[in-house]
């Protein structure tokens, strides 16, 4: 039976993170490299916390299936990073960090988590600043900031267009520096295909040698998965192509618990989907909506052009319906509106999914040249795609999964149901809830990687008995074996259909059913569809080439093959939640005017989902929420 | 061993070879370019030149063994550097380059070659050739200027061939002048730059001056 | 975002690891020209396989400019463009019905070919390796307002900094040189504060594995930065030279 401990330190809530690296066991620093650490994925989450504990003096491993660390998803982040560092002098604090966050994610995040990441989210950029990343500075030579969605202050720090990409290469950096000395090596191109335990706890990996085609196995004390999130489970999302499920999905079949798969997060301005051959989403940068205004023609499929339309046939919905936040709503409420207008037939741009984004009003109020300050290399980057021209037509905008909130169960440590076994970054669940915040992922991803895990890693290794397990061990044999085999099937199918296939339509079923909104109905249907689906995929698809070299279309199949079983806990789990909150919106569970209303009495708890076998209904189990410091209410945005 | 590990690496082998250039540029090049334009002067004002040089024969002798050294630095660091690039793209096939990458550049193993030709060619012609002499304010001194006259009149397939490499000089140095600095660090940059201007016209005008001799001897 | 089809004839280099490669010509048909290059490179795929062929093998991630992971030398330029642009923000547009395009991995001694276009890059890594970074342990940094950078200094650092190490620099140089791309990370470094202590020794080492890994020499000829889907100026070179240079001055103090 699990127990769901949060191990969440006693003390007021400023005090507990201090406190609780006071409380921890050490372990002494010669003992250390005794000591070795798997870390899997090289993101922000991961390429951080590998290089810090390697600082520390454990033994690191390293793994990713990118040809270098420093390609992980995390490069693409473009907004910026949070803290509470307060430069402005605008009123930002490390509680009012703590408190935005709490409230951004509609109450369904863990307070003692948020509280911590909000405390050293400081400590972050200080480090950052001393590695040389270049964020962008005022002339006076400080640190410059900004605002962005879900807060009143300016708290956002930022490298142009590319923060993701800057704090990568940084945390990369100090993970090249750590190879270099030979304290963490370094396993590219190699992908983690099964996690091994043995009497309860995570002993290793098996991975697949993405060139040679070579299953391998490694043994370690401890196994941190920082894997990052599964949107891809929706065939199209701003993620990057390889982002996949796998690495969290084969540890819940290990016995670690899943918490809130269903809650995913939807970014209101994406470029449309314009053709089948669509491979992936492009976000365009949330902060458009300062000045553009959304709207779509007060006629059903009107096919005239954009400029054609005269004012009054235009409906500026959103200015319509939230009078005082306009086109500035939180990203969850943007993007439903769109979807339902769209639905209802009012979309524009040939599949009819999409509505416009017209700047022309605020090109004729600032001057054209003001705007193409504010957002030249995004009319830049729109324009490269589309062949468009925003300056003078309006752009198309459509949401587009971006954000998997849900993740691993981790408690206050981050370490998983599984002893041993830690989730970091996107991987986790803990401290986003229902809805992410703007800049808030790259803060998260750090924090844990740079101070939180190397903190508490210790504190389960310092009880950590030595014995003399190496990959001889049975329990490495057959999980080799295993998943050889899972390979061998799917080689050995050689069906009609290519693994694209069924991934779009995977993805086109998880939209319809569990994207923007979700209602009984249509969950229990995908439910009934979901294992056919999963069956067809077993009996027909065509996986090309063999295992023993560098094939791309088998790496595929197997992500997908997992996503067409995980997908079930994400249905499961927004079926259990007959509530909307954040990202999860259900159609039962909405206020006269068609607003999400969350019920705090039923649903204040956080669903972690035990496995139970593929096609077997999982078991839910339920972290209660308390809510300490931010009382409990309602958004409204009216 | 530290300076020869220096001077050895990518950037250092192209130090030696900036800096060799260099120095036949600014010792041998510029001088001798100067001393040709005195054969417009006519022949005593030349020959004048020219004894006089033979008087500052230790400083010529300095310099010569200069030039010697330099040239050899120069060619080995260039055959090192050019054989050590055409193994690293060793592996080409469809491969264009764009239109950025100039004539220039693209010869500059061949043109330098051209140079080294040429030099030989050059010294064997009028530096160890019996020369005549002639009579200069009642001193009697070699004919330099006759036996550069001699050497260019009516011989048009010479006077051809050295053209030829004066072109090749020209070249070379419209590529190695901005070249060679941006080796030193001093930014030149891509497009629109002076720099790239500037050594493009020096590199003419030193080749079109070089080139008057043999025109001017020819048709004299 | 006018619809257009268009139909092509790529030849592709196909190349197993450890045997010789050679071009194979495939037909792209009922291309939309609003396709991305890569999503093209789908299109081919989803029919090879379906013809029991197997797919074109070739890297990518992102799909929108930034990870670095695609390339391939199309029709003679890295990027299939000069534009500024990656091959994944390539768009079908770019051509015209009935072209035919080569199509080649990034060649390089120092990039062994490891799949038809998939190449090696992993020795722009080991470059990294040796000195692209600034070394401070986690926990010991002062804090972050303590050192104010002139704007233009920052600004020119992120210049420097934006390199997605693809790899086009070399693969466009015609010396297969790695200058660019270390030039950008020391430069970045020698432009802040937070690189100074380790200025000397960062270069030096940083060259030295540069030119142990197989890389040419730099000619000085700007391929690279006409390649370079970011813009990285070869004004970096200039400075990766100038501290080059003065490393060893400095190294005596
Ligand atoms: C377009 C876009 C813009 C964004 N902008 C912002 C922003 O401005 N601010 C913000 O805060 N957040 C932003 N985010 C979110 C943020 O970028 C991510 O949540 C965060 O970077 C995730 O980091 P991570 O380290 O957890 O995982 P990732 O960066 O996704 O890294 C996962 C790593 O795990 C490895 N991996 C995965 N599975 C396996 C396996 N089976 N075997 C081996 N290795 C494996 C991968 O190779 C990779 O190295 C944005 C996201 C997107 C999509
Ligand atoms: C008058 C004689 C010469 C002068 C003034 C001269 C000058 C120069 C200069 C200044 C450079 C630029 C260095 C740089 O890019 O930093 C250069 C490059 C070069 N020179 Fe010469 N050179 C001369 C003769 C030669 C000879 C005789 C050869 C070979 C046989 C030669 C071969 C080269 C080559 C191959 C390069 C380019 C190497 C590279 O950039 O990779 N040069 N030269
Ligand atoms: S796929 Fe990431 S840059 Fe092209």
């Amino acid at each position: 039976m699990v127990e769901l401990n949060a191990n969440i330190p006693e003390g007021p809530m400023a005090e507990k993170w201090t406190r609780h690296k006071f409380g921890v066991k050490l372990v002494n620093p010669s003992n250390k490299r005794k000591y070795k650490v798997l870390v899997v994925g090289t993101g922000l989450a991961g390429a951080s916390a590998a290089a810090t504990m390697a600082e520390l003096g454990y033994q690191v491993e390293s793994f990713t299936y990118s040809d270098t660390p420093r390609r992980a998803h995390s490069i693409a982040a473009q907004g910026g990073i949070n803290a509470a560092k307060n430069y402005p002098n605008d009123g930002d604090s490390t509680h009012r960090l703590f408190y935005d966050t709490v409230k951004g994610g509609d109450y369904r995040s863990r307070e003692a988590n948020v509280h911590r990441l909000a405390e050293v989210s400081n400590q972050i950029i200080d480090h950052c600043v001393a590695q040389g990343i270049p964020f962008a500075r005022e002339y006076g030579g400080n640190l410059a900031n900004r605002s962005f969605g879900g807060a009143q202050v300016s708290r956002t720090f930022y490298a142009r267009g590319q923060t993701g990409q800057q704090l990568l290469l940084g945390a990369y950096g100090a993970l090249q520096k750590e190879i270099s000395k030979g304290s963490v090596k370094m396993h590219t191109r190699c992908e983690l295909i099964d996690v091994v335990t043995i009497d309860g706890r995570a002993r290793g990996i098996i991975t697949r040698n993405l060139v040679s085609g070579e299953i391998e196995r490694h043994v370690g004390d401890a196994v941190v998965l920082a894997t990052g999130g599964y949107g891809n489970v929706f065939y199209l999302s701003t993620n990057a192509m390889n982002c996949n499920a796998s690495a969290a999905w084969r540890a819940c079949k290990k016995g670690a618990l899943f918490a809130n798969p269903c809650f995913t997060q939807i970014h209101p301005t994406c470029i449309p989907v314009h053709g089948d051959y669509q491979s992936k989403l492009t976000l365009m940068s949330e902060s458009l909506r300062n000045d553009g205004r959304i709207w779509v023609p007060k006629k059903k499929s009107d096919s005239r052009p954009a400029s054609e339309i005269p004012e009054d046939e235009r409906d500026y919905y959103l200015e319509r319906k939230y009078p005082s936040f306009g086109n500035l709503v939180p990203r969850d409420l943007a993007s439903r509106n769109a979807k339902e207008i769209c639905d209802a037939g009012y979309g524009v741009g040939p599949t009819g999914d999409a509505v416009y984004l017209d700047f022309s009003e605020a090109i004729g109020r600032l001057g054209r040249d003001a705007i193409e300050a504010r957002y030249g290399n995004l009319f830049e980057m729109y324009n490269r795609i589309t062949d468009d021209n925003p300056y003078e037509t309006p752009m198309m905008i459509y949401p587009a999964v971006h954000y998997t909130m849900g993740g691993l169960w981790v408690d206050y440590n981050l370490m998983t149901t599984v002893p041993g076994l830690y989730a970091i970054g996107e991987a986790n669940f803990s401290d986003h809830g229902a809805n992410r915040l703007g800049a808030s992922a790259l803060m998260q991803g750090l924090a844990d990687g740079y101070f939180v895990l190397p903190n508490t890693v210790n504190n389960y290794l310092a009880d950590l008995e030595r014995d003399s397990v190496d990959v001889s061990h049975p329990a490495f044999v057959k999980a080799e074996q295993t998943a050889s085999a899972k390979l061998d099937k799917l080689l050995a199918i050689k069906g009609t259909r290519t693994v694209d296939d069924f991934h779009r339509e995977l993805g086109l079923l998880m939209w319809n059913e569990c994207g923007m909104a979700r209602s009984e109905a249509g969950l229990k249907k995908a439910l009934e569809e979901l294992p056919k689906l999963r069956d067809a995929f077993w009996s027909d698809v065509n996986v090309p080439g063999s295992g023993d070299d560098l094939n791309q279309a088998l790496e595929k199949a197997n992500r997908v093959a997992d996503f067409l079983e995980f997908a079930e806990f994400m249905l499961r789990d927004a079926l259990d939640r007959a509530e909307s909150c954040g990202g999860h919106f259900r159609l039962e569970s909405q206020t006269e005017e068609g607003e999400a209303l969350r019920d705090d009495e039923a649903f204040a708890y956080v669903s972690a989902w035990e496995f139970k076998g593929v096609g077997e209904e999982p078991v839910l189990h339920k972290e209660p929420l308390v809510f300490e410091e931010v009382p409990l209410s309602q958004r409204s945005y009216k | 061993m530290k300076n020869t590990r220096f001077l050895l690496s990518s950037i250092g082998q192209k130090l030696l070879l900036a800096t060799s250039g260099t120095i036949m540029f600014l010792l041998f090049l510029v001088p001798h370019m100067g001393g040709n334009v005195l054969f417009l002067f006519g022949k005593d004002i030349f020959n004048s030149y020219a004894h006089h040089l033979h008087k500052l024969v230790p400083i010529v002798i300095g310099i010569e063994v200069l030039m010697l050294v330099s040239i050899s630095v120069h060619m080995i660091m260039a055959a090192r550097t050019t054989w050590a690039n055409r193994k690293a793209a060793s592996s080409r096939h469809s491969q264009k380059g764009s239109k950025e990458r100039s004539l220039a550049a693209r010869l500059m193993p061949w043109s330098g070659i051209m140079i080294f030709a040429f030099i030989v060619i050059h010294l064997a012609n009028f530096k160890f050739y019996e020369k005549s002499k002639t009579m200069l304010d009642g001193h009697e001194v070699y004919d330099v200027y006759g036996m550069v006259l001699s050497r260019f009149q009516g011989d048009l397939w010479y006077v051809g061939v050295y053209l030829f490499f004066m072109v090749a000089v020209g070249l070379h140095l419209s590529h190695a002048l901005q070249s060679a600095l941006q080796t030193y660090g001093v930014y030149v940059p891509r497009t629109g730059s002076k720099i790239k201007a500037a050594s493009m016209w020096i590199a003419t005008g030193m080749a079109s001056t070089f080139a008057i001799i043999p025109i001017i001897a020819y048709l004299n | 975002m006018a619809e257009k089809k268009i139909n092509l004839t790529l030849n592709v280099w196909r190349q197993q690891a450890g045997q010789e490669g050679a071009f194979e010509t495939y037909q792209a048909e009922n291309i939309d020209t609003n396709a991305s290059f890569l999503e093209m490179l789908d299109v081919v795929n989803e029919n090879l396989t379906c013809a029991g062929k197997e797919p074109i093998a070739f890297e990518h991630d992102c799909r929108e400019g930034i990870c670095g992971s695609c390339g391939a030398l199309v029709a003679g330029k890295t990027h299939g463009s000069h534009d500024r642009s990656t091959l994944c923000q390539l768009h079908m547009r770019s051509f015209e019905d009935g072209d035919e395009l080569t199509i080649e991995p990034f060649r390089a001694d120092a990039f062994p070919v490891i799949k038809d276009l998939i190449v090696d890059r992993s020795a722009l890594d080991q470059i990294v390796s040796s000195g692209g970074y600034v070394s401070v342990k986690t926990g010991s940094a002062p804090e972050a307002s303590t050192i104010p950078i002139e704007k233009n200094f920052a600004d020119a650092a992120m210049d420097a900094a934006a390199c997605i190490g693809c790899g086009a620099c070399v693969a466009a140089c015609p010396n297969g040189s790695a200058m660019l791309f270390t030039s950008a990370k020391v430069s970045q470094f020698a432009l802040l504060p937070q690189g100074a202590p380790e200025r000397a020794s960062r270069v030096k080492e940083m060259v030295e594995t540069m030119d142990r890994l197989g890389f040419g020499n730099c000619s000085n000829e700007y391929e690279c930065a006409v390649a370079c889907p970011k813009g990285i100026d070869v004004k970096h070179i200039a400075r990766l030279n100038r501290e080059f240079i003065a490393s060893r001055t400095r190294k005596k103090k």
